[in-house]
């Protein structure tokens, strides 16, 4: 195979038996890779109602087909299972160079079966494929693993790993992949840490084979080229800023979640934001393989008090441990940042952990004798102190290392966790985005603006602005970015460039450029119109398994904050979010029944029957 | 009548004083492309914001607005 490596690794942990098994052809296409492979791979071999943390769970990585070959932004793999914070599955990708490494291996996707009884690690290059002690890391931080371990196989190797919070079983523990990038989302790492499993080890050789390599470096100078006149002509506030330019934008659209959701407008949001960053902490900026944007930060702290180096912080987590908390103070949301890095755990959870807590707190729910300390809005220390606290489980981070909605609901509030299946929602307030109030509902993973991103047309302009604070006509739109987002998933892209890039620039996103990329690096000969079939495939198989898993319409919600409750500030105050009216055009449009589940037309179409 | 305009990012230079933010008298009935052309804001690459809601070049101000103009934003 071309693009593909055409075989997967399978890993049993309680045994130890490694073994490669093909890819089979027709599997390829009509899934893709990475989100798309993952998801057929855990319909068919794990029960949706099984306990996520359980040996019969499987932990899938995979990359994709685009993943390694010099596209722009091919660095992804996404790793796919039963999510333990929201019992849905998980589609936590990453890039950096991890990723590339392992396809490099000749494996697209590797499959963690069963538990081992003692910490180990898998180790991979194209000839070997073993399991080996891991005591010796069992404890240690992500960098103090990647370290260990690559001066103990190959200093040219690549590691993906977890932290103390994926041993402890943080609910939101994270995978981290050279050290300081995040398969973050919904508990990938608490998983692992389940299967006994602290790290993959990778060390790759060659190049990925490309069926058509003078088609594919045609078209891949055409594409830099238009990109680089682009950036001329509008500099990208991502090449900027980073992501943390966002602050900017969400702000002034009255859209910047604050003080654990109640409003969409932060005072202090000018000492947070990515100008801010970029003028006290950058030190360079830092891309993934093979990526002309390079939105990753390379940042350090010399406050004393927050003193620390490392990559980071993005919007989300500023949002998250900022505004959210409010919290001004940039040196502590960095080095919170630091502190997730190193134990592995998603600073998006953490930060809207810590928020409820807080609001718990202010309202009298929960006692500041529970915490062990004080915990005012605001209060930075408290946010490090905490952060540190819940990867080790220790105190009450024994409590917020199960994220919001548990705890709210320990304290007899669960309405106030900012929760959509459980997991926090990212930065964007749907009462004045509306599409995004959609997509978190929507999402097969809770809360996440990534299986789908409406910033993209409420906010950003790409490829043309709707009004954020109308929801009709929403529902098809976010649809088309869902398709769109599980194509550039599946194929080992970045949303950063795909969208912008390589999809047709009307409301209907047709993945137009991965269509070519995909022909030239795979020769599957794919029709845009059965690229994007695969699109919707992998919706319709993922809501599949949520459906089995027993979700249905009334998983598919958002707390009444943001749906009864108007918003109090800002150019979005009065509003609320109408995710109902949204819900049932959607549900439409996908041709599933008003409670959210696939019709039998519908999976007979896609061939999910 | 007076408006407030506030400039981000690369914008700011485009103030016509030291501050970023400022009050700015104009005729009423004045547009986003009037205003444009008296800060010297060469079009498009910048996203304006009459009280925080998305606005074209055509669209009026009113006395009491506050303008933001800031660069395109993405990613997140």
């Amino acid at each position: 195979m071309n693009g593909w490596m055409g075989k997967m690794l399978r890993v049993d942990l309680t045994s130890g038996v490694c073994s490669a098994r093909p890819m089979e052809p027709s599997v390829a296409k009509d899934y893709i890779g990475g989100r798309g492979l993952g998801i057929h791979l855990l319909n068919r071999e794990v029960d949706p109602t099984c306990d996520a943390l359980s040996a019969e769970n499987q932990l899938i990585m995979a990359t994709g087909p685009l993943t390694g070959t010099g596209a722009p932004t091919g660095s992804r793999y996404m790793v796919m299972t039963k999510s333990p914070l929201t019992g849905a599955i998980t589609c936590s990708n990453s890039g950096g160079m991890f990723p590339t490494e392992f396809k490099r291996t000749g494996y697209d996707a590797i499959v963690f079966t069963g538990r081992s009884e003692t910490p180990v690690y898998l180790y991979l290059d194209p000839e070997t494929a073993e399991l080996r002690p891991a005591d010796h890391v069992w404890g240690k931080s992500t960098h103090e693993t990647t370290d260990a371990l690559l001066a103990e196989t190959d200093a040219k190797a690549r590691v993906a790993c977890i932290g103390p919070a994926g041993e402890n079983r943080v609910l939101f523990a994270a995978i981290m992949n050279d050290k300081h990038r995040a398969a973050g989302r919904s508990g990938v790492g608490a998983v692992m840490g389940s299967k006994n499993l602290k790290a993959v080890v990778v060390k790759g050789k060659g190049r990925i084979p490309l069926a058509d390599p003078d088609r594919f470096k045609a078209f891949n100078k055409q594409k830099l080229a238009s990109f680089k006149k682009e950036i001329q002509e509008t500099p990208l506030g991502l090449m900027i800023n980073g992501t943390a330019g966002v602050v900017m934008a969400t702000q002034n659209f009255g859209v910047l979640p604050t003080k654990n959701w109640q409003q969409g407008t932060f005072d202090g949001w000018e000492k947070i934001d990515g100008e801010a960053l970029t003028r006290r902490f950058l030190k360079k900026n830092s891309p993934c393989y093979s990526c002309p944007i390079g939105c990753g930060r390379k940042t350090r702290v010399d406050d004393p008090r927050f003193a620390g180096e490392g990559e980071g912080p993005e919007y989300e987590t500023i949002y998250a441990m900022g505004a959210n908390c409010l919290i001004d103070d940039l040196a502590a949301i960095t080095k919170a940042n630091y502190i997730c890095n190193e134990l592995g755990m998603d600073t998006i959870t953490m930060g809207a952990t810590i928020a409820c807590a807080m609001e718990l707190v202010e309202r009298g729910y929960l006692p500041e004798e529970e915490v062990g300390r004080s915990l005012q809005w605001g209060d930075a220390e408290a946010l490090v102190e905490l952060t540190r606290l819940t990867g080790a489980r220790q105190g009450f981070g024994d409590q917020l290392a199960e994220g919001s909605f548990r705890l709210a609901e320990r304290y007899g509030h669960p309405e106030l966790a900012p929760v959509s299946k459980k997991q926090e929602f990212p930065g964007y307030e749907p009462r004045g985005a509306q599409a995004m109030g959609l997509a978190y509902a929507t999402s097969p993973i809770g809360g996440s603006h990534m299986r789908g991103d409406p910033a993209y047309f409420e906010l950003f302009g790409v490829p043309e602005f709707m009004d954020p604070h109308q929801w009709e006509g929403k529902a098809v739109v976010t649809k088309a970015f869902q398709d769109l987002s599980a194509i550039i998933d599946s194929a080992g892209l970045c949303i950063f460039f795909a969208v912008r890039h390589l999809a047709a620039k009307d409301l209907g996103v047709a993945p137009v450029g991965i269509l070519e990329y995909l022909n030239a690096a795979t020769g599957a000969d794919y029709t845009l119109e059965e690229l994007m079939q695969a699109g919707e495939r992998i919706i319709h198989a993922e809501r599949l398994f949520l459906t089995r898993a027993g979700f249905a319409r009334k998983d598919d919600s958002l707390p009444e904050r943001l749906t009864k409750t108007p918003a109090p500030t800002g150019p979005a105050k009065g509003l609320v979010c109408h995710l109902d009216k949204m819900l049932d055009e959607y549900y439409q449009i996908r041709g599933w029944t008003e409670d959210g589940i696939p019709t039998q037309e519908v999976l007979d179409r896609f061939g999910l029957s | 009548m007076e408006i407030v305009v506030k400039l981000y990012g690369d914008l700011k230079r485009y103030a016509p004083g030291d501050r970023p933010h400022f009050a700015l008298r104009l005729e009423t009935g004045s547009t986003l492309e009037n205003i444009f052309r008296i800060l010297a804001i060469p079009e498009g690459h910048h996203t304006a914001l009459i009280n925080g809601r998305r606005s074209s070049p055509d669209a009026t101000v009113a006395n009491g607005d506050t303008l933001v103009i800031m660069p395109l934003i993405s990613g997140g």
